[in-house]
């Protein structure tokens, strides 16, 4: 016992010892974007992958669909998964593309799979990315996610690109390491409203939002974010959910640095959920 | 026997030692001023029976006896304060014992206050930018002592030219040393040099006195090492030569470049380009044969509202080859045709930017070589190269391409002949476009220089009549340039060689696309500013990313814009974090580098620059965004 404790303790300083962290688009979802990325501590389904893998764990079968414009259209992204469910497991994957409009020099794509267990109040999930891309030979890492209900509150904590690693086709071959993500989130469920927050305590991220039931088929969603690098970049974002049937289209639009740049760098999302169990 | 001898002689010097104590007395300091302290020590060898000791002191005009001292064991101490005025003094003790009346006197001790004396506020001048006009550092030596003092100065290291460098200052005297540092000194680093004088000043470490440490540097200006294309290169070929400053807390004026030609006097190269930090990059045409030298590099900047100048002397050597062998290019609109006359198979390159192509040559004479490149359209050198198998040397010529009011303007130059252009000839927002005539035979290549964007013909008219008569002239103006902007147009005359602002009225008829106006006879044309186009508040005209992807180490931004203004730049990556920002002021028309991007600060993927340009740090009238990889 007392080995495998040093083990893990020496793997997780030397996980830590990389200065960078991934360099991706990591919010294909459009309904995270809208609640300013805190999609953490929810069960959404099939948009969760690549955010918090225990999230998948939703009962339900869902085919999920998004496209987004960011920087003015000059990066877009294009993100589709799918999750099954199997009594208390849920599996999932997907496929995102990301790429820059305004020269064609860069694309990379990101596969995922994963699946989650859902039991009572608890749910747990895993998942195994890789990438690969114009640049990209191969990369590979590994995302662990928890979300736990206490009374009506959620929380969240994922370990995010655990053992990441892309290797790159510069000339000789270079494999970057990047150092793991620890996300915490929380969600308060009130009667009249949704609050959702998480903090990225590796990549200096925080957001917070909230989910507005209008009518049963229209939900408003509010979110803010921030960012912390070289310099604070701030988002207030809005959106919402309309659902019809086994369908969900969500929308949302992000004044990013908006006192600055007007709404020149703002991004903007659709998305598209199928819900499978709904239809049948 | 002789032990016996030194036994006795031992034993007697014990007895007499103890019988009689011995006196020595010790004045310090020997030399010093009038007024100042000596301390007087009698030290004996025994102090058994000693009644009392006493210092007898002589001067030239009196004598004193010192009583009463500081008994410190086998110490008696006096403090003496010396007379005011300068005086030689000889001293002796006397000890008086209980058990005689025998005293002893000890040695005969001297000290003096008639001394020739340094005073000297040593100074520390610090010079934080190097110029090669330095101040001249003034110290004062005075000779505050009674007797002439005598002095050389030096230097360490010896570069520090000292004036008077030696001398002689009578008593109460005072002589100004004047101090200039004599060294050519390169910017970055940090020298010291250190003013000594030697005197005759007697006192203890007054000999060697330091006057003052001047310190230079490291300064705000660095100055990137010069490169040259080529240190051999054959008659009627370009060298090209570039260099960087970049500089901090100064504005640099301008910069000029000289060198040294091989049939005497000097061709030189101005900048005008005050900039953050500034590439500087020309040709030399190479038109004799023999020895080219670099001679000076001079910077003008100002710093803390003073203009400083720096000079550098690079000394680089370029060797001019007489040769059978030509190059020709011609420019045209996407292409530029490289044509080469030799007997030997040239080998051809273009240096497009950071990019070296070997080009494809055809032969279509026995001793004519060519190739095509087309060239980018972006501003800077496009320099072609010419090497062969059986000489050691290359041929070069250079076109350099130019943006004009934000758009690619296909002029074919090199900087042989470059026309100076007084600064206020024209309006700050005037755009400079020089035409090229196309005469190789003649090197005078430009003809003429348009501030102007023209809209219509060129019309002259010459009259005989006395006095001079007025014309009406009528000129047919190119609508689809001066549409929206008729109010805009103006007359511009050509006088020696310039068109002038001619200050006419211009009637304008816009259904006829005729433009009229009543001049003296001459040559005129009408034509727009081409400010006219831009707003008040400054414009992006380029933005770029060298490189896009980002294999190296770096990545440069540049920008173009249409008036001086304040840039600001930053760099998200993917997950919308600001990974990086600069901000700086940006100078009109120019290609601005105003970002050198260290890759290994940021992992390898997709990024996007945001670059954004206002009247004021804090204001943003034009914005560009632009991707870019890095790909360690």
């Amino acid at each position: 016992m007392k080995k495998i404790v040093i083990l893990s303790f020496i793997l997780l300083i030397g996980v830590f010892s990389f200065s960078y962290t991934l360099n991706e688009f990591n919010e294909p979802s459009t309904f995270s974007r809208a609640i300013g990325g805190a999609i953490y501590p929810l069960y959404e389904g099939a948009q969760c992958i690549t955010y918090n893998p225990a999230g998948m764990a939703n009962g339900k079968d869902e085919a999920f669909f998004s496209h987004t414009e960011h920087f003015l259209g000059v990066i877009r992204n294009e993100f589709l998964s799918m999750t099954f469910k199997v009594k208390r497991f849920s599996f999932g994957a997907s496929i995102q593309y990301t790429y820059p409009t305004d020269e064609e020099l860069y694309n990379q794509y990101k596969l995922t799979f994963g699946g989650a267990y859902k039991f009572q109040n608890y749910s747990l999930g895993a998942e195994l990315n890789a990438w690969n891309g114009s640049d990209i030979r191969e990369g590979h890492s590994l995302d662990i996610g928890t979300i736990l209900k206490f009374n009506n509150v959620n929380f969240s904590l994922t370990a995010k690109n655990l053992f990441a690693s892309i290797t790159w086709n510069s000339s000789p071959l270079e494999v970057e390491r990047y150092s793991p993500e620890f996300v915490m989130g929380a969600a308060y469920f009130g009667s009249k409203f949704t609050a959702s927050s998480y903090l990225n305590l590796s990549s200096k991220e925080f957001g917070i939002g909230t989910i507005f039931p209008v009518t049963d088929f229209l939900q408003a969603l509010a979110g803010y974010k921030m960012t912390l690098s070289k310099s604070f970049s701030k988002e207030l974002s809005f959106g919402m959910r309309i659902s019809y049937y086994d369908f969900i289209l969500d929308l949302s639009y992000v004044f990013k640095d908006a006192f600055k740049y007007g709404d020149s760098i703002s991004p903007f999302y659709i998305s598209l959920t199928y819900d499978f169990t709904k239809g049948v | 026997m002789k032990r016996a001898i030194f036994t006795f002689l031992f034993v007697l010097t014990c007895v007499i030692s103890f019988s009689f104590p011995l006196a020595t007395l010790s004045i310090t300091p020997t030399y010093l001023l009038p007024g100042e302290n000596a301390k007087f020590v009698v030290t004996l060898s025994s102090t058994q029976d000693v009644k009392y000791v006493v210092v007898k002191l002589f001067d030239s005009s009196s004598t004193s006896t010192l009583y009463n001292p500081v008994i410190s064991g086998k110490n008696y101490i006096w403090n003496y304060v010396t007379s005011k005025s300068p005086k030689d003094y000889k001293a002796l003790a006397e000890v008086f014992f209980n058990s005689t009346s025998t005293e002893i006197v000890s040695n005969v001790a001297t000290f003096t206050t008639n001394i020739p004396a340094a005073s000297v506020n040593s100074t520390i001048i610090y010079n934080q930018f190097i110029t090669n006009n330095p101040p001249t550092t003034e110290v004062s030596v005075n000779n505050v002592g009674s007797k002439v003092l005598e002095f050389t100065t030096y230097s360490s290291p010896s570069e520090l030219k000292i004036s008077p460098s030696k001398g002689e200052i009578e008593s109460g005297q005072t002589c100004k040393l004047k101090i200039t540092v004599n060294a050519s000194l390169v910017p970055g680093q940090i020298y010291t040099f250190d003013a000594y004088a030697i005197t005759n000043d007697p006192r203890k470490d007054m000999k060697k006195l330091l006057l003052a440490r001047i310190l230079e540097g490291p300064d705000g200006l660095v100055i990137s090492p010069i490169t040259i294309s080529s240190t051999r290169a054959s008659v009627g070929s370009d060298v090209n030569f570039n260099f960087s400053i970049f500089h901090s807390g100064i504005t640099v004026k301008d910069v000029t470049v000289m060198w040294s030609l091989p049939q005497g006097g000097e061709k030189t190269f101005s900048y005008y380009l005050p900039s953050n930090s500034a590439h500087f990059s020309s040709a030399l045409r190479l038109n004799s044969a023999g020895e080219y030298e670099l001679s000076t590099v001079k910077i003008s900047y100002i710093y803390q509202n003073e203009v400083k100048t720096l000079c550098l002397f690079p000394k680089i050597k370029v060797e001019a080859l007489s040769s059978s062998k030509e190059m020709n290019l011609n420019v045209e609109k996407d292409d530029v045709i490289v044509k080469v006359m030799s007997k030997s198979t040239p080998t051809i390159y273009v240096e497009d930017g950071e990019n070296k192509t070997k080009l494809s040559i055809i032969r279509p004479s026995p001793s004519t070589w060519t190739a095509s490149y087309n060239y980018s359209k972006i501003a800077g050198p496009l320099t072609f190269y010419a090497t062969f198998a059986d000489v050691n040397y290359v041929l070069s010529k250079t076109v350099n391409r130019y943006l004009a009011n934000g758009e690619m303007t296909n002029f074919s130059f090199d900087d042989e002949g470059w026309l100076t252009i007084a600064k206020d000839t024209f309006s700050s927002t005037s755009v400079i476009a020089l035409f090229y005539e196309g005469n190789e035979e003649n090197l005078s290549y430009y003809s003429a220089y348009n501030p102007f964007m023209p809209v219509s013909d060129v019309v002259t008219v010459a009259s005989g009549a006395t006095p001079a008569k007025k014309f009406i002239y009528h000129l047919r103006i190119n609508t689809a340039i001066v549409n929206g902007f008729y109010d805009k147009l103006k007359i511009y005359k050509e006088e020696n060689g310039k068109w002038i602002n001619d200050g006419a009225t211009p009637i304008v008829t816009p259904g006829e696309s005729m433009v009229s106006f009543k001049e003296n006879e001459g040559t005129y044309t009408v034509g727009i500013s081409p400010n006219v186009s831009s707003s008040t508040t400054p414009k992006i005209n380029s933005f770029v990313i060298m490189p896009r992807k980002a294999i190296g180490k770096t990545v440069q931004f540049f920008i173009s814009v249409d008036k001086d203004c304040y840039y600001k730049l930053e760099i998200y990556d993917m997950r919308s974090r600001i990974v990086d920002t600069q901000s700086g002021r940006a100078i009109k028309n120019l290609g601005n580098l105003i970002y050198t991007l260290d890759t290994n600060t940021l992992p390898n993927g997709l990024y996007v620059a945001i670059i954004s340009v206002g009247s004021s740090p804090n204001e943003i009238s034009d914005k560009r965004i632009e991707s870019f990889s890095i790909v360690k």
